[in-house]
């Protein structure tokens, strides 16, 4: 209960900030610390997978881009997968069987940031974005709506995309966050620096693992904290009745 | 236990490190992005009347690509360009300059004018070849003619001098922010949140928001986020082939009797845009009472917001807007159809 309140409320945020653009405020020059589509009719902010491969395509050397990432990876890492995406609160709200993640698979979610890096260079277009399950949920259908788009081929691979993703999520909890999420694999690599962390009292554990039962991505945190795929979402925090887990926010630098 | 999180701890260091070499490596220059640079060094240019002055142009390659077929043309202004030689190659990281033989006839009144050039050049990526056009002017001052004049004789057409030297810094701060970031993660998976990586970080950060908004890169982000190209998030398919009209479509655009004003929007990088302009194009050469122009939403957004081409807030490119009725056909799904609906239309 502890984490979960906070939790939702930043997600919350989350939603509100993605869909600000319905006050008619347009785009700003914010990257999104999340996967949430610049086509998006009310996003206004700037998606940082879509952005990264335009400057690709441009051949801008990606300072900016840099800058944003790493100040979002230094202050929680993944937190904001667990704590602000909007499509990863959809994940979450489909987090229905956590089963153990298989870490060894879970790398494939860089294949995927270096594929759609390589496949701008290459085709010198957004190669990504045309297979994204989010512009399938957050540009395809409201343009259809709108009447910009028609239902055409395009249109039907991404609600293939969509329709296979979804039943990922359903089958397994945040399926899209675990092993394909190239902004996922983007924040990941700053999981263990960032400001926003999970502790472990390593004297109090009663090694129950309770808390992995709880845990949507799959990991043991009692054995496994630290970890590049945690999303530092509290519940398993919640979850442990020895109070052995915390959510730390801390500037200092640690062991 | 320990060999397993060895091979974890191998398997994250090596795929982030192949993934910001990839990253870094491919970062110089794609797509369609203008990779020279022209700038006279000989401004403003003094030609005495009924003679001639060359005037000097650096031309600078800061790509890893080269450029072929570099021409200069006389766009207008007061004086005669000698005809030169195109240049056939300008290397990567190079730069030449090129003399421009400009001559003022007899006539030529005393005062100040100004010349306006045309540049064209090609490069390739692969398979992919992008012609690039670009205009520069140079300030001529005509001063009344010297005693003997010269009349007429042209002096060598081109001349390439020896390259300026480079400025080392464009690649060295990339690399140094590039391999910082790069030291940083690797450190911080391997150490975890030391505080000397916590500073390596807050540098990177610091150089890269610093500089990228120096650069006005923050802006970039904003336009690119601001103007939606159909084919971009897939929500069309950019063809790569040219549009084919068929010939009924071809009869009924022939048949339009009314004077059609068109505006097309598009921007550099819309890859749905070339195929829209090509069947536009071929439409006003079938009947020439419709004509269009062409805006860049990228330079000019306020044209776009004037005629309602933002659409909850997206600019939304291609698209071909009629100016008497003000109605608009986005995107190229279907186009031929709807352009021609748009066409015939009495306003
Ligand atoms: S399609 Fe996906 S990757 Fe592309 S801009 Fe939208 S959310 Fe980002
Ligand atoms: S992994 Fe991707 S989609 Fe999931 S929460 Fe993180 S950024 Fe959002
Ligand atoms: S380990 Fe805990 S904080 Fe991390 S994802 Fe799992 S439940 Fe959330």
């Amino acid at each position: 209960m502890r984490v979960a309140k906070p939790r939702r409320l930043g997600q919350s945020l989350g939603l509100l900030l993605g869909f600000f653009g319905v006050t008619g405020i347009g785009m700003t020059h914010i990257i999104f610390p999340g996967l949430h589509c610049y086509a998006c009719p009310w996003a206004i902010t700037v998606c940082p997978i879509g952005l990264a491969q335009n400057l690709i395509i441009f051949g801008t050397v990606p300072y900016f881009w840099i800058g944003m990432i790493v100040a979002y990876g230094l202050a929680a890492g993944r937190g904001f997968c667990g704590w602000f995406c909007p499509f990863g609160t959809l994940n979450d709200l489909l987090s229905f069987r956590k089963v153990k993640i298989l870490d060894a698979v879970s790398y494939s979610k860089f294949i995927v940031l270096a594929g759609t890096l390589i496949a701008a260079w290459i085709f010198v277009d957004t190669m990504f974005c045309k297979i994204c399950p989010v512009a399938s949920i957050e540009a395809s259908i409201p343009y259809l709506i709108m009447g910009v788009a028609k239902v055409n081929q395009p249109f039907l691979v991404h609600m293939g995309i969509l329709a296979g993703t979804l039943v990922g999520m359903i089958l397994i909890a945040r399926f899209w966050c675990r092993y394909l999420c190239p902004m996922g694999a983007l924040l990941s690599l700053f999981n263990r620096v960032s400001f926003l962390r999970l502790k472990l009292d390593k004297n109090r554990c009663s090694g129950c693992a309770a808390c992995a039962t709880d845990c949507p991505m799959g990991i043991e945190p009692h054995t496994q904290y630290d970890n590049h795929n945690c999303t530092k979402c509290g519940r398993c925090v919640d979850g442990c009745h020895m109070g052995a887990l915390s959510m730390d926010f801390s500037l200092k630098g640690s062991e | 236990m320990r060999r397993a999180k060895l091979r974890q701890e191998i398997w994250v260091h090596g795929l982030s490190l192949v993934f910001f070499m990839v990253a870094f490596s491919s970062l110089p220059a794609f797509g369609q992005t203008p990779i020279l640079e022209f700038s006279f060094e000989t401004e403003p240019l003094a030609i005495p009347q009924a003679d001639f002055a060359s005037a000097w142009l650096r031309v600078t390659n800061s790509s890893v690509y080269e450029a072929d077929d570099i021409e200069i043309a006389l766009l207008s202004g007061p004086v005669e360009l000698s005809p030169i030689e195109p240049i056939e190659v300008l290397d990567p990281f190079s730069d030449m300059l090129l003399e421009v033989p400009l001559s003022l006839g007899e006539d030529g009144a005393e005062g100040e004018g100004e010349a306006l050039f045309e540049l064209a050049y090609t490069y390739c990526i692969d398979d992919v070849c992008f012609q690039l056009i670009e205009e520069i002017s140079l300030k001529i001052e005509m001063t009344p003619a010297v005693v003997e004049p010269t009349n007429g004789q042209i002096p060598d057409p081109v001349q390439i001098l020896p390259a300026k030297e480079r400025n080392a810094w464009e690649l060295v701060f990339p690399m140094a922010v590039g391999l910082a970031l790069i030291a940083a993660l690797i450190a911080g998976r391997t150490f975890g949140r030391r505080w000397w990586v916590l500073v390596l970080l807050l540098v990177v950060l610091v150089a890269g928001l610093g500089y990228g908004m120096l650069l006005k890169q923050d802006q970039q982000a904003q336009s690119i986020g601001a103007v939606l190209c159909t084919s971009c998030v897939g929500i069309e398919r950019a063809p790569r082939e040219d549009p084919e009209l068929s010939s009924e479509a071809r009869t009924r655009i022939a048949a339009i009797s009314q004077e059609v004003e068109l505006l097309f929007f598009t921007a550099t990088w819309c890859q749905a845009c070339p195929y829209a302009k090509a069947m536009v194009q071929q439409v006003i050469e079938i009947n020439p009472r419709i004509s269009y122009r062409s805006i860049d939403v990228d330079e000019d957004r306020d044209a776009a917001k004037h005629y309602g081409i933002v659409q909850s807030g997206r600019t939304i490119v291609p698209a071909i807007l009629r100016v008497d009725t003000g109605e608009v056909v986005f995107g190229i799904e279907n186009l031929e159809e709807r352009l021609i609906a748009l066409l015939e239309e009495s306003p």
